[in-house]
């Protein structure tokens, strides 16, 4: 019984553990395929909309190979919160390894995430309202399947100006994203941050660029802040269980005090006694940790994460209808074993030494 | 009286249990002896065997085993007598139920740290020597009283003991196995083991040299 337990706590701890790195490994995926540098408007220190005006000067600046306009906003698609992305016909047509079914022809198309598509339950050929400022339909042209630069598992993606419409904006957009030569990332954001001085810049906000690095930085530090929380929460769990497993050991050892009293007549020192549990435990922690490991991963991969998942990805429900990327590294499951021998062994220890240092007379009595 | 001439010795050996006092008592079993203790129930031959056998410790007095002060001896010390030099018999023969009746034989053959299959094989030989060759692969709970108590037996002997302390070991057997347990009691004897044996059995007190009576924690003359 408590061993079942020991296995479900690791087959949790491992799950957050992969559903924390899958997530970490996708962000820092979509980063290293976004922009070397990437433009948004602060409006007293919110993001705002990025006039079109400014758009030019931004592909003007030296080392600039391309500047991308794009819409980034969310709706609320069948009671979730859904990512939209507007981007430019030109550049979704790039997108093409990415996707399944068909390119987007045409401006009542879209590309779907593969995520959306399952909680939403929608395929190719699909039809689906898109409502912000004003209503669209558009049909699904195909399901991205794939980290791309522009497209993602997570959003809907249709054309740059439809996005407008949806979002009801006319001469602006949310961001921009400027493609660099090798080497002058921190060149570029350091000039485009530059234009809030230059001589006519627009009033009421300033200009931020932020490169890949800082963004790459932001999006581990957000995933270890998280990671860090769940491990600080099991290690709580830890602690509790350590006692509580103590006491079901203390429970669990009269059976064995016969056991251990005949060992003890039969010439096994108390050293002996404890050395056999100490290897009974490590086989019982490599167990538990081999089948938490097997749990965790059938509960993310095959199940999708259920009861857990909410607690990595926003906006997810409870139990979802889709599945998230998991990653299983060689660490977690070594900490597994370590978390499985630091609950089982001090309790059996220390009652198995309680009863072995007895005299054998008094232990068999 | 030299150290190796005295297997055994108690010297004002005192030993108290609630209401039950055994001692103080002294005694000598020369090595090599066949020692029996008589005495009605409850007169002390199980603790005086437990003493001997290091199982317990004695509240006051010394017990020495080939000179050896068993006394204030440390508890790794104890053990590494039980498992090289004293052999021990219970009245009632106890296992560990989830063990093969090999397994259990061959208990104390784990801490020296044989390979299974060397213990095995001294198991299998130990059982054979008992007549039980067919049931090392058994459960405890499946063998006969008769049969539980043989393996018991070999148990205690799997490592050749110097000493060998059996509480009894006819008591709750048929004639026939009495007959077969002493025979091969008498058959560790005559190999040089001393043997001290508590019992009721004429049979085994036939051969004693030396017999012992007690009488409320008090040996008697």
């Amino acid at each position: 019984m408590a061993a079942c337990g020991l296995v479900v706590a690791l087959a949790l701890l491992l799950s957050g553990i992969a559903l924390n790195e899958g997530q970490r490994r996708d962000s820092l995926a979509g980063v290293a395929a976004g922009p070397a540098v990437r433009c948004t408007w602060l409006s007293f220190g919110h993001e705002a909309p990025l006039a079109d005006t400014q758009l030019s000067a931004l592909a003007a600046l030296p080392g600039v190979v391309r500047c991308v306009p794009l819409i980034v906003g969310r709706i609320e698609l069948g009671g979730r919160p859904i990512e939209v992305r507007g981007v430019p016909w030109s550049e979704l047509a790039r997108e093409s390894g990415a996707t399944r079914g068909a390119r987007v022809e045409n401006e009542s198309e879209v590309l779907l995430g593969v995520e959306v598509a399952r909680a939403l339950d929608l395929g190719v050929g699909s039809t689906l309202a898109l409502d912000a400022r004003l209503l669209r339909l558009f049909t699904v042209a195909g399901l991205v399947e794939d980290v791309g630069t522009f497209v993602s598992r997570k959003a809907v993606v249709c054309e740059l100006e439809e996005a407008r419409a949806v979002f009801g904006l006319t001469d602006a957009v949310s961001e921009a994203w400027l493609f660099v030569r090798d080497g002058y990332e921190a060149a570029v954001a350091e000039a485009a941050e530059r234009l809030n001085r230059a001589p006519g810049a627009p009033l009421g906000g300033l200009l931020a660029a932020e490169t890949r690095a800082v963004r790459a930085r932001a999006v581990a530090r957000s995933h270890d802040l998280r990671g860090g929380h769940f491990a600080a929460l099991f290690a709580v769990a830890l602690a509790l269980a350590v006692p509580a497993f103590g006491a079901l050991s203390y429970q669990g050892v009269a059976p064995r005090r016969h056991a251990i009293g005949l060992m003890k007549t039969t010439g096994w020192s108390t050293a002996d006694v404890l050395e056999l549990v100490a290897l009974e435990n490590l086989v019982i922690g490599v167990g538990a940790a081999a089948l938490g490991l097997a749990l965790a991963w059938c509960w993310t991969r095959l199940l999708g994460a259920p009861l857990l998942a909410w607690l990595f990805v926003p906006d997810l429900e409870v139990f979802p209808a889709q599945r998230l990327p998991a990653r299983f590294t060689p660490l977690p499951p070594v900490i597994a074993l370590v978390a499985a021998l630091a609950v089982t062994l001090p309790g059996s220890l220390w009652t198995t030494w309680r009863t072995a240092r007895a005299m054998p007379s008094e232990v068999l009595h | 009286m030299s150290a190796d001439t005295r297997s055994l010795e108690f010297n004002s050996v005192a030993r108290s249990r609630g209401l039950f006092r055994l001692g103080p008592l002294d005694l000598q079993v020369p090595a090599g002896a066949w020692a029996t203790i008589r005495g009605p129930s409850g007169s002390g031959k199980t603790t005086l065997l437990q003493l001997a056998a290091g199982l317990e410790r004695a509240d006051s007095g010394r017990v020495m085993l080939s000179g050896e002060d068993l006394t204030d001896a440390p508890e790794g010390r104890l053990a590494a007598l039980r498992r090289r030099v004293i052999g021990f018999v219970f009245q009632e023969p106890r296992f560990i139920a989830h063990l093969s009746v090999a397994e259990n034989v061959a208990l104390g053959l784990v801490p020296e740290g044989l390979a299974a299959r060397e213990r095995r094989a001294r198991a299998s030989a130990a059982l054979e020597r008992l007549g039980l060759a067919d049931v090392a692969g058994r459960r405890p709970e499946q063998l006969s009283g008769g049969e539980r108590q043989r393996v018991a037996i070999a148990r205690a002997t799997i490592h050749g003991p110097r000493l060998l302390l059996a509480d009894e070991p006819t008591a709750s057997v048929d004639e026939a196995t009495g007959a077969l347990v002493l025979a091969y009691l008498r058959e560790l004897h005559a190999r040089g083991a001393t043997v001290l044996v508590s019992t009721h059995d004429p049979a085994a007190s036939r051969y004693a040299d030396l017999a012992l009576q007690i009488q409320n924690g008090q040996l008697v003359p």
